[in-house]
């Protein structure tokens, strides 16, 4: 058994998922001879338009359904198995919870499920309150939630056991742009602890977000499945992103560019914040200077000791999202310096080197990646993706091809 | 147990936040009290404490086996149709766990409710029987308040006389269409009617065995046993004014005790027919090998034989134990009924919808509760008067019945051996009539409904659920 077959967290092998109707006839195959591995340390999408399987896929994975054929293993166990069970977290796609209690008595009971002490539930508990920011509702019973505080406490509860392995079905469904943001964080968060996520999601750009590897599923098959960064690169084209430049300048760079490369610059525009970002400025700045209260869900705090990699310093919310805007200068950005953690840094090497007619250098040869710079996603063509998400197909392409 | 004592910490949460115990407990506690301020019986405290204890049980009986009926059913479906068995079976948690919690969970909150309402009945008993005085008391302590044993006359042995009658007179035009077996049957009943029978001016006397025996000097008269008898007359007699005797009545002599013993106790009254009269005499006329001699003396003027019913024509009730004791024993038993119907209603649940499950579970709650007229109605139904084992009546009924008596007898009782009988008056009558309910009885009732039937239930509803996709998709 080599080093990758060890560390397989979940394997699928020819998954197929049959409905049948009253009758015992087959009416619909939701899955269709799927072969999957997720790794540990992975964050992994799932995705699909709906109806695709996604949810089926989870729930074979934990149990709840049973394949029609093939198999599925959760660290190398049926997922039946309580050992097995006891390593994973899971949110569903609809938060369902006991309507009669409220946060802490849903922590505390989901708790003892796992078998953790007095003092250790109470602890967990009070740090998952207060993590997905549900400080100030914590005494109201969930049926009285709304639905992204719903999903906040679902999200807690599916962390109670600080899981090896998480499973997110639809996490951000029903979230402000705040917890969009918290769970995004959280899941970074957690990947730098080993663990591994499963992320099934409709919206592409979270998932861009924070996968390695994302899986497109289409009538129950695999279409395609592969590294995020493999699958969304324009290998044909480049990106320069400098200080601002007048317009002259821009001519003259195009000319220059035209006449010594011979390469056509395709678009030349000023990168902008994403509204994610300017929401989140915008909550944070009310926050902090007119101590606005609100009795519902609160940004919530930095993500709870015990998720945290051990050794790291508490993480303050938007010192977070500073470094997971900026990979590479995690600590750099403090308080709420979102542009400049938006821009990556000027390259006058770069330039200089244009300017010479040389090629310019990676910035993976210095440890960086260029996936890195975000305004190429602004560029990236998700015909692809949006195709299979409108219902209308897509190009078949990845760098696994799935089974058709 | 951590797991499945989390799920029961739920399943009681559960059944109390979401008022349906509580609604339940509050219509009880209405009824309950209806009763006491209407109860009255026969117009004597020990009557009316016969008859609030009769109706309060049967009314808590009744009512916490509806709730724990609607509880299993349920919780298990409103899990499944919400999802919320989603996040709770992808914990740690088997599912056998799951449904053990559940059960414990009802059956922990069906036990505290059912040991309230006990409880408060027992206090409101012990208050009424404050008010008895005098008879009233006495008849409160030795009749109601009390827990007794039942002794009859044994048998006679007439299997020889049987033989020798069918011998002699096999050929007789009455007895000689019979089969052999019924011809010895219906000899023997005759025998047995006679050795109960006692004619006009004759006496019969009857030795009953293995009584308590009395304490050394015991003349207590607080400490009494009862003789409980009924007349069947061999013809309704008249009222005579010249012995003061009434009609429906016969005028009959008992002695209690041996004759030549100086604890010997003689009575002699006219008392109705074909209803339950008692007698009280001290204890000592047991005597102290715990034989107790009973003579019967008919002295009616009127020329009617007098028969003593095999049923309950002739006991002694000795007291054997105090009330508070038989009082628990009957809570566990009425507990007993709700183990079953618990499990019942949560086996039901693991494949039906909530509705389904709780109209089958009740149905079959109903059944058992008229398990023991069903009984004697089919008992009744050739087969020997409901003595016969049930090969016995299978066997007639293949060998004997046509095409569709076979199907539907062979069902009928196929269920009736299947549902327990879960009438809780059977005992409920016990109790109130001041007579045992012993731990070997309880034993039997936990074997039978929880060790034996729930147990299968329990077993069959884990391989349902193991079996069951829980996860719902639309698709």
């Amino acid at each position: 058994m080599d080093h990758r077959q060890r560390d397989v967290v979940v394997e699928t092998v020819a998954l197929t998922k049959n409905f049948k109707d009253f009758w015992g006839r087959d009416k619909v195959r939701a899955v269709d001879d799927l072969n999957l591995q997720i790794h540990q340390g992975e964050v992994f999408g799932l995705l699909g338009p709906n109806g695709s399987g996604k949810t089926t896929t989870i729930k074979m994975l934990l149990g709840l359904l049973y394949p029609s054929r093939g198999r599925a293993r959760l660290f190398g166990k049926d997922p039946s198995d309580v050992s097995a069970k006891s390593r994973i977290g899971y949110l569903p796609e609809e938060t369902r919870l006991y309507q009669f209690l409220d946060s802490v008595e849903t922590l505390d009971f989901y708790g003892r499920l796992f078998k953790l002490d007095g003092s250790e539930r109470d602890r967990r508990t009070d740090a998952l309150v207060e993590m997905v920011g549900l400080s100030a509702a914590a005494t109201r019973p969930v049926g009285q939630y709304s639905k992204g505080m719903a999903r906040r406490i679902g999200l807690a509860q599916s962390l109670i056991n600080d899981p090896d392995f998480l499973i997110l079905d639809e996490p951000t469904s029903g979230m402000d742009p705040i917890g969009t943001r918290s769970i995004k964080d959280l899941i970074l968060e957690l990947k730098t602890r080993g663990k591994t996520i499963l992320l099934s999601s409709h919206l592409l750009s979270d998932v861009e977000d924070v996968c390695d590897r994302v899986a497109i599923m289409y009538g129950g098959k695999l279409l395609c499945c592969g590294p995020v960064s493999e699958l969304l690169a324009q290998q044909e084209m480049t990106q320069v992103v400098t200080e601002r430049l007048s317009g002259e300048q821009v001519r003259e760079l195009t000319a220059y560019m035209a006449e010594t490369l011979g390469t056509n610059v395709v678009s030349v525009g000023t990168p902008r914040d994403r509204l994610e970002q300017f929401f989140l400025r915008i909550v944070r700045q009310a926050q902090e200077e007119m101590q606005l209260k609100t009795s519902g869900a609160l940004a919530g705090g930095q993500v709870s000791e015990f998720l945290r990699a051990r050794g790291d310093e508490p993480i303050e919310g938007a010192a977070l999202l500073d470094q997971l805007s900026s990979v590479e200068e995690p600590r750099a950005a403090e308080g709420s310096a979102v542009k400049e953690i938006r821009r990556e840094p000027v390259r006058t090497d770069v330039l200089e080197q244009l300017a010479q007619g040389r090629e310019p250098e990676s910035r993976e040869a210095e440890g960086d990646s260029v996936k890195e710079v975000h305004p190429e996603k602004a560029e990236v063509d998700r015909s692809v993706l949006d195709g299979l998400v409108d219902g209308s197909g897509g190009q078949e392409g990845g760098v696994e091809k799935g089974n058709r | 147990m951590g797991r499945i004592w989390a799920i029961a910490r739920l399943t009681i949460s559960e059944a109390i936040r979401t008022r349906l115990a509580i609604s339940f407990m509050a219509l009880l506690a209405g009824l309950i009290v209806l009763i006491v301020a209407t109860a009255s019986g026969d117009g004597t405290v020990a009557g009316k404490v016969q008859m609030f204890m009769s109706h309060t049980i049967g009314i808590t009986h009744l009512l916490l086996s509806l709730l724990v009926i609607f509880l299993a059913a349920r919780m298990v479906d409103q899990d499944i149709r919400t999802q919320r068995i989603d996040s709770l079976m992808t914990k740690p948690l088997a599912r056998w766990q799951f449904l053990a919690g559940r059960w414990l969970g009802i059956l922990l909150l069906a036990t505290f409710l059912l040991g309230l309402v006990m409880g408060a009945s027992y206090g409101v008993v012990r208050f009424f029987s404050r008010e008895a005085t005098g008879v009233d008391a006495v008849k409160l302590e030795n009749q109601v308040l009390v827990a007794r044993t039942s002794y009859r006359p044994s048998l006679p042995d007439v299997s020889e006389q049987v033989e020798r009658i069918v011998r002699e007179r096999g050929q007789d035009e009455e007895l000689a269409e019979l089969t052999p077996r019924k011809m010895r049957e219906l000899v023997r009943d005759r025998l047995i009617t006679a050795s109960r029978t006692v004619g006009p001016q004759q006496g019969r006397t009857w030795t009953l065995t293995g009584l308590p025996k009395p304490q050394e000097g015991s003349s207590d008269a607080t400490d009494l046993l009862t003789l409980r008898f009924k007349y069947e007359p061999s013809k309704n007699t008249e009222g005579v004014a010249e012995y003061q005797l009434h009609s429906n009545t016969i005028l009959g002599q008992w002695i209690i005790g041996r004759r030549e013993s100086p604890n010997q106790h003689m009575w002699l009254d006219a008392k109705p027919y074909r209803t339950a009269n008692e007698i009280r005499v001290p204890i000592n006329a047991i005597e102290a090998d715990g034989t107790l001699e009973l003579s019967f003396i008919n002295r009616d003027p009127r020329g009617v034989a007098v028969n003593f019913p095999m049923e309950d024509g002739i006991e002694v009730l000795v007291r054997s134990g105090r009330f508070g004791p038989n009082f628990v024993r009957a809570f566990l038993l009425v507990l007993l009924t709700l183990v079953f119907l618990t499990t019942l209603a949560l086996a039901c649940s693991t494949f039906l919808s909530f509705p389904v499950a709780s109209l089958l579970t009740v149905s079959i709650f109903f059944v058992g509760l008229a398990g023991g007229f069903l009984w004697d109605s089919i008992g009744l139904w050739g087969t020997d008067q409901g003595t016969a084992t049930f090969l016995e009546v299978f066997g007639k009924i293949v060998r004997e019945g046509t095409v569709w008596a076979r199907v539907s007898h062979t069902i009928t009782f196929l269920l009736l051996h299947l549902i327990p009988i879960l009438d809780v008056g059977i005992f409920t009558d016990r109790l109130i009539d001041g007579r045992m309910i012993g731990w070997v009885e309880v034993m039997a009732g936990f074997v039978k409904l929880v060790a034996v039937q729930s147990f299968l239930l329990a077993i069959f509803a884990v391989m349902i659920f193991r079996r069951r996709e829980l996860g719902r998709v639309i698709v």
